[in-house]
């Protein structure tokens, strides 16, 4: 007796593109939507519940929905994201069935046959689901039912979560609207001529009756083809998601070990297994997990990343090498386990930046460091599209490989040290656009004989549409003190045009060698 | 003089040779055998350029061969600071301790240790990465380490990989795992004031992986006698900008070698960095001092 869940996201692309940056979209009650260009006209594929509520729906095109809407705010749809966060999104929901894959642009389906009672029912299953969905952002709606036809047409059609019992979709489906059986729309707008505009209706006719009805024969079929499927019927296979590929190797002791010692010996024997393994395939591994079972009931994990996809048997023990020497191993250990987590083609193409023997030593410095210190904390800097200085420059973790942007602009000159935050100094200069002369930071006051700016860095106004307060321009000035010392300070907004934040204030931003 | 000339033209497929400069007596006229060298420094450099730095071909005016062919010593580039060291070069496997003479000379020491790595990661044969290390700590106090602001030095800021740690004994492990993996030019890491640095192991470290490490040290740190050299930098008004009276041009430092493994007596020198041609240069003797007051006198006013 199957049972499949069909999942529905009505709003994925904006909720997406909400939990990716929150500054992008704009709050609920503002009416937001998609557009996505086809042809030389630019349509709406997607709009917020307030767009809705105003009577613009996806399909209409962009200058008509502003002629409604003056106040429309609009942002270009991105599909391929859009299937890439589903997919992820996907993978989450693995954790409710064993098959699963995607079901249109918006949804999924999810096969729970046998797995409601861990859950505490199928009410509870789809209540669980729906919640943890609304805990990340996302609406769904949610329809449980025998075939995935049948769970389709209650997710869409039907209030949710709803649920036909097994057996019952017949009585579950004869209300809803025959749209809810994936018709096509002329095949819709055919049945509703011949005033049949339930599924239940449809249902109880006569078969050779409607045949004549239909202009071909071809179509008659599509449509009773969808009909049985959705009963139950007749079968639609569907292929799940392939799950990436998983390689495990496994050692069980007769007596336990008790010493580390004897514990990375075990541990290099399976590391020697799992590289063969590996070898095999002509896969590397990017991430691995070592598990260790005690004999008192307790589980010790380890992870370790590599920045490169390797199947190095000496390269995967020394990452675990220094974790190792310190997990507390209790009584002793009984089963151990190792498996890889990410699997890569070996041979992937890298830049021919460096000596190939010199780009192997630096990743595997950068597997070592990234082990002991974390993966975020070994970084390279790579340059962002944005003249503002503290978001010019980005930290890339080092695992992530080499950046692929441009390289950093050698002009206008920047400090070699940036302050996490600027801090505020104490400046007398001349106003409204006069050099600062003397600045007071830390407490310590510096005579400024030598200045060169200002530069001036106007804030990002695509980027502010939605906050109430943008920031102001800044006037940047380059200053050498007596002893010697370079500064770069900052003026924060200007004397013309002082807003409601109040006159500008100075602020120091770096240092210079 | 002929088998100069023949000596001089080469094929750009061969090799540069090492930028030493020649005795012009022996070679023969002197002027003939700068002008081979000059023209030999510009070939290799138009041959042996990254992409991302632009590098002039020689520096102009003085005869030697251009700091921009790639130079096989680790030199500073000004004749009387290299003169001063033991065979006329740094270590390259080794330990350099610089430490700043005031607390408010940190960015300046922090420069010149940035100098020495460019130079040191455009030697022939060196591999371009550099490793810098610092804690968080001294990334709230002085700020943290901003990409374009390296490219002033000679480093290219695609190549380096940098490491943030929350304790000291993090850091001062990674520099020696960084030293012994033989895969970089060099390891910078501005190392807090510990109990117990791990000096001796860091020296054998570089030793083994042939690698030179530039310590940035406090300037209350206490001497050792595991380093190679150890210099003491203070930062001084800067050169006049070429262009803008009221700018300020290429940094300054006062260097101090305290102590040099091979025997050298301490010395001072004040140099400036030149940024166009990434080496040191000496500063100008006592004549554009009596300028630089009194413009300090009259902008003060």
């Amino acid at each position: 007796m199957t049972r499949i869940v069909s999942l529905w996201l009505p709003q994925w692309p904006i909720e997406r593109m909400r939990r990716e940056s929150a500054a992008s979209c704009p709050d609920d009650g503002a009416p937001f939507v998609l557009a996505l260009a086809e042809g030389k006209a630019l349509r709406i594929s997607a709009a917020s519940p307030a767009a809705l509520a105003l009577g613009i729906e996806p399909g209409l095109g962009l200058a008509d929905a502003r002629a409604r809407c003056p106040h429309l705010l609009c942002a270009p749809a991105e599909p391929a994201s859009d299937a890439h966060a589903l997919l992820k999104l996907a993978r989450w929901c693995g954790r409710y069935g064993p098959a699963l894959n995607l079901d249109g642009p918006d949804g999924l389906w999810i096969d729970v046959t046998g797995v409601a009672h861990l859950f505490g029912g199928e009410k509870a299953l789809l209540r669980d689901l729906c919640e943890r969905l609304a805990r990340f952002g996302v609406t769904a709606r949610a329809g449980l039912a025998g075939t995935r036809a049948a769970a389709w047409a209650l997710a869409r059609f039907s209030a949710s979560p709803s649920i036909a019992p097994p057996g019952g979709q017949v009585a579950a489906l004869a209300s809803l609207p025959v749209e809810a059986l994936r018709l096509a729309p002329d095949e819709v707008r055919l049945l509703r001529r011949l005033g049949l505009k339930r599924i239940g209706q449809l249902a109880t006719i006569p078969r050779a009756g409607l045949k004549r009805r239909f202009p071909s024969r071809d179509d008659c079929e599509a449509v009773l083809l969808r009909l049985d499927q959705a009963m139950g019927v007749r079968a639609e296979p569907a292929a799940p998601l392939a799950p990436s590929p998983f390689h495990c190797v496994r050692a069980a002791f007769p007596d336990p070990l008790i010493s580390s010692e004897g514990v990375s010996h075990a541990v290099a024997g399976l590391a020697d297994d799992l590289c063969a393994a590996l070898d095999k395939s002509g896969l590397g591994a990017r991430a691995a997990t070592l598990t260790l079972w005690r004999c008192d009931g307790g589980t010790v994990q380890l992870r370790a990343g590599a920045s490169a996809p390797s199947r190095d048997a000496g390269h995967l023990l020394r990452l675990f090498a220094e974790r190792l020497a310190s997990a507390d191993l209790g009584a002793g250990v009984d089963v151990i386990a190792l498996a890889t987590q990410g699997v890569e083609r070996l041979g992937a193409s890298q830049k021919i930046f460096l000596e190939r023997e010199t780009r192997l030593s630096a990743a595997r410095l950068i597997d070592r460091l990234s082990a002991r210190i974390g993966a975020a904390q070994v970084f390279r800097l790579e340059r962002r599209d944005s003249h503002i200085p503290e978001r010019a420059v980005t930290r890339r973790s080092a695992m992530r490989g080499e950046a692929k942007g441009e390289a950093m602009p050698a002009a206008p000159q920047r400090p070699l040290l940036m302050l996490g935050r600027p801090e505020p100094i104490a400046v007398i200069a001349g106003i409204p656009e006069g050099p600062p002369l003397r600045f007071t930071w830390r407490r310590l006051t510096r005579c400024i004989v030598r200045w060169q700016g200002p530069e001036r860095i106007a804030p990002e106004w695509w980027r502010e549409i939605a906050t109430r307060r943008p920031s102001r321009p800044r006037d940047y000035y380059r200053v050498e003190d007596e002893q010697g010392a370079r500064y770069w300070v900052f003026r924060d907004g200007l004397y013309q045009r002082q807003g409601e934040d109040g006159p500008p204030a100075w602020y120091v931003h770096g240092l210079c060698g | 003089m002929k088998s100069a000339l023949s000596a001089g033209v080469r094929s750009p497929r061969e090799p540069a040779p090492a930028c030493v400069p020649r005795n012009p007596k022996a070679g023969g006229a002197g002027p003939r055998t700068h002008l081979i060298e000059r023209l030999r420094a510009s070939i290799s450099a138009i041959e042996q350029n990254p992409v991302s730095i632009p590098r002039p071909p020689a520096h102009p005016g003085t005869g030697e061969p251009g700091p921009a062919c790639h130079p096989s010593r680790w030199t500073f580039g000004a004749r009387p600071v290299d003169a001063a060291l033991p065979g006329g070069r740094l270590a390259t496997s080794g330990l350099h301790d610089i430490r700043p003479a005031a607390h408010g000379d940190g960015p300046a020491a922090l420069a010149f240790a940035l100098a020495l790595a460019g130079r040191r990661l455009s030697m022939h044969g060196a591999s371009p990465l550099l490793f810098w290390g610092f804690t968080a700590a001294s990334a709230h106090e002085t700020g943290a380490p901003h990409g374009p602001g390296l490219i002033r030095f000679g480093v290219d800021p695609a190549h380096v990989l940098m490491a943030e740690v929350r304790r000291a004994r993090d850091l001062a492990w990674a520099v020696e795992e960084a030293l012994k993996s033989r895969a970089l030019g060099a390891v910078l890491a501005r190392l807090p004031d510990m109990a117990v640095l791990p000096l001796r192991r860091l020296t054998l470290a570089a030793r083994a992986g042939r690698t030179p490490c530039l310590l940035l040290l406090d300037h209350h740190a206490a001497a050792h006698g595991f380093a190679d050299s150890r210099w003491r930098v203070t930062a001084l008004p800067s050169a006049p900008h070429p262009f803008d009276a009221r700018a300020s041009g290429a940094p300054r430092w006062k260097i101090d070698l305290e102590r040099c493994r091979g025997g050298t007596v301490p010395q001072t020198w004040q140099v400036e960095w030149s940024d166009d041609a990434y080496c040191f240069a000496m500063v100008a003797p006592m004549a554009d001092r009596a300028d630089a007051a009194r413009e300090r006198r009259v902008l003060s006013r």
